[in-house]
């Protein structure tokens, strides 16, 4: 289980983070591998949106498929 | 040596009137693979002539070729890591059972990006590269880059692969054939070897709609089709200002002849794709990383698997769950938008013409991560949708290599996109050139 982030990352947060994880999971990674992580991290980083009501995605495309169209 | 039918469809309707036998059609179908081959260097394994006598089905006659990512009988699939092996206890995935007792062959198994992670075809353990039939310096997508290949060299009529974040119609847009990515949830991943559960999907390529419907008919029987429907109603997003000139001049011409509304937004991409392709990596990342935490620790998983697995272990949960929560939401809110007066949202396929082999192959001095990042564009936020695309092929560029359009419908509306897709094939274009 991957801890709470902290409110906002910077790479250098999200470099602390990568290693906490790694090292947690008993992964090697070069440097370069690291950093590439870390960079993903910051891209992946959720807006601070409310959090959204969980809906079935399934049930969801069921719906939608049986709504409009022709075929 | 018999002559084949260009088409799946003209295959059937030989072998229906009895112009050709199952036992001679198949061994023609057989005897191509080897030859396409040593050309292509798109099989994985060369498949056995099954016994002819137990052909029965409206498949009978006809040999497929599919990614080697599906169990079959007696065998596991190599998944682009080697050639697969011999495994009395393995029984084939369900699409392939589905196949088969359509009276389907299998001719051969194709090669693929290594455990379906890559954009292109390129794979470490591979002798040679994939080559594209269209152009040999042309670059050949992946990961489900042998069943495109095959495909379009005429190796099979129609092939399986899978789609987790563009991996059936990234293949099929380089290659110049139509790609079919799923709804999700619709096809059976049973005995398929999983990436990202939750996107992964079953996809169809082949040479034109007709023989892609056959497949989907006996693999999605439940879809509705309609024989004589009302002219779709077409919306373009073509994100002028993310392609370069050659390709915004075909689809602008495309939409325009097509009569597609969205002239006002033609510059844009969809607003949501940042957002959406955000979430699809997280999911991404994360299951491929759990997927693959053994090969991570022993450090004995390809560079590729590595890319996509390694920074999912240091994604956050509650990302992930995030992530996994807003889906219903944001496929409620994207067909709202973009579905609730029109059947087919267009978009662009790939950003720009299609690139060299070398320009996209991370071992070439020539690589340029701009043109690989590219491939991936317009794809993974559609499996974070789940809802279901086609790419197929619609001009030419000044190289002679295909340039694409992706068609999306709402969930479940297959039979839609094939019908756009047969539209064009009508009006001059559309079908693989």
């Amino acid at each position: 289980m991957n801890a709470t982030p902290p409110a906002k990352l910077d790479l250098a947060l999200a470099a602390r983070m990568v290693e906490a994880a790694l090292d947690a999971a008993q992964i090697s990674a070069g440097e370069r591998e690291r950093l590439a992580c870390a960079k993903t991290l910051l891209r992946l980083e959720p807006p601070a949106d409310a959090p959204v009501p969980p809906g079935n995605f399934a049930t969801t495309l069921l719906d939608l498929g049986r709504d409009g169209g022709h075929d | 040596m018999t002559e084949l039918p260009a088409s799946l469809v003209e295959l059937q309707t030989a072998l229906r009137e009895r112009r050709i036998g199952v036992a001679e059609a198949l061994a023609a179908q057989f005897a191509r693979v080897q030859a396409i081959d040593a050309a292509t260097h798109c099989v994985a394994s060369v498949l056995p002539l099954p016994d002819v006598n137990a052909s029965a089905g409206p498949l009978a006659g006809i040999a497929l070729a599919h990614k080697d990512i599906f169990s079959l009988q007696g065998r596991t699939p190599g998944c682009g890591m080697d050639g697969g092996r011999t495994d009395t206890a393995s029984t084939p995935a369900t699409v392939i059972s589905q196949l088969q007792q359509a009276g389907a062959a299998q001719s051969a198994t194709l090669v693929m990006a290594p455990l379906a992670c890559g954009a292109t075809g390129e794979n470490a353990a591979a002798e040679t590269r994939v080559v594209n039939p269209f152009d040999a310096a042309a670059a050949v997508g992946g990961s489900s880059s042998g069943s495109a290949v095959a495909v379009a060299a005429g190796l099979c009529y129609a092939s399986l692969g899978t789609d987790t974040a563009g991996s059936v119609r990234i293949p099929a847009a380089t290659c110049g054939v139509l790609g079919l990515k799923t709804t999700a949830g619709l096809l059976s991943l049973e005995g398929v070897l999983p990436l990202a559960p939750s996107l992964d999907t079953v996809g169809i390529l082949a040479r034109n709609a007709a023989d892609l419907a056959v497949v989907l008919r006996v693999l999605a029987p439940q879809l509705r089709e309609t024989a004589s429907a009302p002219a779709l109603r077409l919306h373009a997003r073509l994100a002028l200002k993310r392609l370069d000139a050659e390709v915004a001049t075909a689809l602008v011409g495309l939409c325009a002849s097509l009569g597609a509304a969205g002239e006002r937004e033609a510059n844009d991409e969809p607003a949501e794709l940042g957002e959406l392709t955000r979430l699809a990596e997280t999911l991404l990342h994360v299951e491929a990383s759990r997927l693959h935490r053994r090969g991570l620790q022993q450090q004995d998983l390809p560079a590729g698997a590595v890319a996509v697995a390694l920074p999912g272990v240091a994604v956050p949960d509650v990302w992930h769950g995030a992530a996994k929560a807003a889906r219903a939401r944001h496929a409620r809110d994207f067909a709202a938008r973009y579905f609730h007066d029109k059947d087919i949202l267009l978009l662009p396929a790939l950003p720009a013409a299609l690139p060299d082999w070398d320009a996209v192959d991370t071992r070439s001095a020539s690589f340029q991560s701009r043109q690989l990042l590219g491939l991936h564009r317009f794809m993974g936020f559609v499996n974070y949708l789940g809802f279901p695309a086609l790419v197929l092929p619609v001009a030419k560029d000044a190289r002679g290599r295909p340039i694409c359009v992706q068609a999306l419908a709402r969930p479940f509306h297959e039979h839609t996109l094939l019908r756009f897709a047969r539209q064009l094939a009508a009006a001059g274009v559309g079908s693989a050139q």
